[in-house]
């Protein structure tokens, strides 16, 4: 098969973000650093009969600031997450897209499972059971062709689903696309909004959340020994991904490269992770060495670090299996401390905390650690950010269905040329 | 250096049947899938592609049984069947085959009971296994567990274009990782209620006083919209060099696809979905390095659509010009209907068997070629034929657009 001539670095050129501790990269990058929690009571719907009564809701969006109306009430909330923060990567970007070959513009989302995010909107409305809107969404087409139709754009688009590493896999395998030279330019990440009645019944069934109901910010504490399950969060990351060369010939700001990609299956369990850890390891493993790096380089590595008992312990295991004695000189720090777990969209919002840690030089913390478990023993960077020079870091996901999935971003210098 | 890519393994569960045989000699011999059925909260009696449940109950793993939904045991059954068709025994590196498979209404049925217990009887009776059957990657994550397969697994979602992805970008994995077989295809039971009310709008066949031989009848003048059917259709894609290393016969390689999106952006371009269309099968071309006068035979996307199965015959006339005449096309759904996510995975299972078999297949129920329809070279029965280069085209009603190249080995 021929392809367009093969483009080797793929890098990251804007960015857009929303989450529970700010819309936009500003603020939300000022709450990372200032180790803010994002996590309240659920105030959209009755929880009277849930153990668990809290998440990381987004407070501060006005769909209406991205999009008319009439569009806003069609769309899901987590289509106008997406919408809203692929308008902002393009804008960051300085894209111009009536000056690109449109059938050479692909969209790639990670999202959970998009029939169940729809379906529980539409009914907890229809049901009276949610008080953020009144009209159900209409539109169950996928979030990839609202956003396509949105950009005018008409090449490869489809969703990546693999439940919480979603956002994470969408960025690897778009990075693959360019690489392969069937795409020029793609935006890429992860949307989900799961604060729905079904959703967290169904999280609260599995046993996995949280009940810290009288202390909200303190619920998610990842690798504390007093964890007692994940958070959930609605957000989006998205990011615009392109050649290096392509971004270069535009003259635009590169924010860093996309350089390693490792993906993996336990084939063990549907929800919960093999005790082995073999098969984490290896994804980062993987990733590390399509990068062209080593252990010792790497800088950061921003973990999946849900606070549950099982994933802070496992991952903890992993990273000492990847790096062995040289694991307690790596700082390892799970935001999912400040924004919860934002399920389909965490993996691509951590890969921006990567990039804005490489480009502000400044670790994020894991908020909320106070007494470390026993078998968490890593440098998490407790409660306080931390000034360092960051060339290569790490962004780790792990998802329902025994999938792995690891990204490497590098830094990338002479980062403007005209 | 690009490394070539071919299939060795297929399986596939349709209303036709379950495995590869079964549905290929029923198909050539006329058989129809589309039934008139009658299902929960649909009013009165339906036409759709139904997977039988007695067969289907024969091939779940007996652990499995009842524990998954609907659409994973499609996926299961037929990636079972694929990698047996692959000779993939135990020796081969586990850690070397990946499985990607699409799918556009994933667990909906798990979902719509869910739903029902959570408003009737509240949140806490709400099931455990509502997470993780309902998910677009349980088919993924089970067919790993059940074969014990630890490359990457990913699940996809693009309305009918869902099983294409999952190929494509399993063909990119092989590509770009170190990685030597992908388990890829789609998987889809969309038999709901819901589902048929949001598809009437969208050129699902609403069936008054027509009889059952003239719902699905792609390219038929009396042809009314599309027909929801279920199934799964799942390839082994693997790396030339891994498949002669083993020794295994070949089907085809994949040499080319093309992908478009007609979106709806018509303030800047006029007809953006004959325009994609036209495009996506320009890139397959393109990618495959192929005149269109070598093509042999085009599996089209005919759905049975009023509008679609036109737009499409002018699409092929328009990039063949006077070969569109030359080249015999086909639709399958005639007999298998429109399996959505799993569809294109389907199609192109029928497009290797016919490189495989020298034989083209026809289309079902089409008697009387619809006049805007006529320009090309309709098979109304089998066809014998040595063919070298064959495109399978997927067309979807949301604006998705596939086409994929394979040629004989």
């Amino acid at each position: 098969m021929t392809n367009t001539t093969k483009k080797d670095k793929v890098v990251v050129t804007g960015m857009g973000i929303m989450s529970p501790i700010g819309v936009g990269i500003d603020t939300f990058w000022e709450s990372i650093v200032n180790g803010k929690s994002g996590i309240s009571e659920i105030t959209r719907f009755n929880t009277e009969r849930y153990p668990t009564k809290i998440a990381g809701e987004i407070k501060d969006f006005d769909p209406g600031e991205y999009m008319p109306d009439n569009l806003a009430d069609n769309l899901c909330r987590y289509s106008q997450f997406g919408l809203a923060t692929a308008q902002m990567a393009i804008q960051d970007a300085g894209l111009d897209l009536g000056r690109f070959n449109k059938d050479r513009v692909g969209v790639s989302i990670g999202i959970g499972t998009e029939t169940l995010l729809y379906y529980d909107e539409k009914t907890a409305i229809e049901n009276n059971n949610y008080n953020l809107r009144s009209k159900p969404p209409t539109e169950s087409r996928n979030i990839t062709s609202i956003i396509s139709d949105y950009l005018g754009s008409s090449g490869p688009g489809f969703v990546i689903a693999t439940a919480c590493s979603s956002g994470n896999q969408a960025i690897g395998i778009a990075k693959e696309m360019i690489r392969a030279g069937q795409a020029d330019i793609v935006l890429t990440g992860g949307v989900e909004a799961p604060i729905f009645p079904l959703n967290l019944a169904a999280f609260c069934s599995l046993r996995v959340l949280s009940k810290r109901n009288d202390d909200p910010s303190k619920a998610s504490r990842p690798f504390d020994k007093d964890r007692d399950g994940f958070v959930m969060g609605e957000g989006a990351g998205m990011l615009v991904l392109e050649s290096e060369e392509a971004a270069y010939k535009r003259g635009v700001r590169v924010y860093g490269e996309v350089a390693g990609y490792g993906a993996t299956s336990d084939a063990f369990h549907m929800t919960k992770p093999s005790m082995d850890k073999v098969q984490i390891s290896k994804s980062m493993l993987l990733a590390i060495e399509e990068a062209n790096l080593n252990i010792n380089d790497i800088d950061y590595i921003n973990a999946h670090g849900t606070s549950t008992r099982a994933n802070d312990s496992g991952e903890t295991k992993a990273i000492k299996i990847v790096c062995g004695k040289n694991a307690y000189n790596i700082p390892v720090s799970s935001t999912k401390s400040m924004t919860g777990h934002l399920m389909g969209a965490a993996g691509a919002v951590e890969l921006i905390v990567c990039i804005l840690a490489i480009k502000n030089g400044i670790i994020p913390p894991t908020i909320n650690l106070e007494n470390p478990a026993l078998d968490c023993d890593l440098d998490y960077v407790p409660n306080k950010a931390r000034k360092k020079e960051i060339n290569a870091a790490i962004s780790n996901s792990f998802g329902f269905g025994g999938n792995n999935s690891t990204l490497v971003v590098k830094r990338i210098n002479n980062t403007l040329t005209n | 250096m690009q490394k070539r890519i071919v299939v060795t393994g297929l399986g596939i569960v349709s209303p036709l049947g379950i495995g590869i045989s079964e549905n290929w000699e029923r198909y050539l011999s006329g058989v129809s899938g589309i039934g008139e059925f009658e299902i929960e909260g649909i009013d009165p009696v339906t036409c759709a592609g139904k997977v039988s449940d007695n067969e289907l109950e024969e091939f779940i793993p007996e652990d499995k049984n009842g524990k998954i939904d609907r659409f994973t045991g499609f996926a299961l059954v037929a990636s079972k069947t694929a990698l047996n068709d692959a000779k993939i025994g135990d020796d081969f590196d586990r850690e070397k085959i990946g499985v990607f498979i699409g799918s556009a209404y994933s667990g909906l049925n798990i979902i719509e009971k869910q739903i029902k217990m959570l408003y009737t009887e509240g949140p806490r009776k709400v099931h455990p296994i509502l997470m993780q059957n309902n998910l677009t990657n349980a088919p993924s994550g089970e067919v790993a567990i059940e074969l014990d397969l630890k490359g990457p697994n990913i699940g996809f979602s693009c309305g009918a274009c869902s099983s294409d992805y999952g190929i494509i970008q399993a063909y990119n994995i092989l590509q770009q990782h170190d990685i030597d077989a992908m388990i890829a295809g789609g998987t889809e039971a969309p038999l709901l209620p819901r589902v048929f009310e949001e598809l009437r709008p969208k050129g699902l066949f609403n069936g008054d006083n027509a009889s059952l031989s003239q719902t699905s009848c792609p390219f038929d003048i009396a042809r009314k919209g599309f027909v929801l059917s279920e199934g799964a259709g799942i390839v082994v894609l693997e790396t030339l060099s891994s498949a002669e290393k083993r020794g295994v016969d070949v089907y085809g390689e994949l040499i080319g696809f093309g992908i478009s999106y007609g979106n709806n952006d018509y303030t800047n371009q006029k007809n953006p979905g004959f325009n994609s269309k036209v495009s996506c099968i320009k890139q397959v071309l393109e990618s495959a390095s192929i005149d269109s006068s070598k093509v042999d035979y085009v599996n089209a996307s005919g759905i049975s659509g009023i509008e679609e199965d036109m737009e499409e015959s002018e699409v092929i006339k328009s990039v063949f010009g006077k070969e569109a005449g030359r080249i015999p096309v086909s639709s399958i759904k005639g007999s298998l209907g429109l399996s959505i996510g799993a569809s294109g995975a389907i199609d192109t299972i029928f497009s290797l068997l016919s490189l495989k078999k020298n034989i083209l297949p026809q289309t079902n129920r089409l008697e009387n070629i619809a006049p805007v329809c006529n320009s090309l070279f309709h098979l109304s029965k089998p066809e014998e034929k040595s063919a070298n280069v064959i495109l399978s085209n997927n067309f979807g009603y949301g604006g998705n657009n596939v086409s994929l190249a394979f040629k004989s080995i």
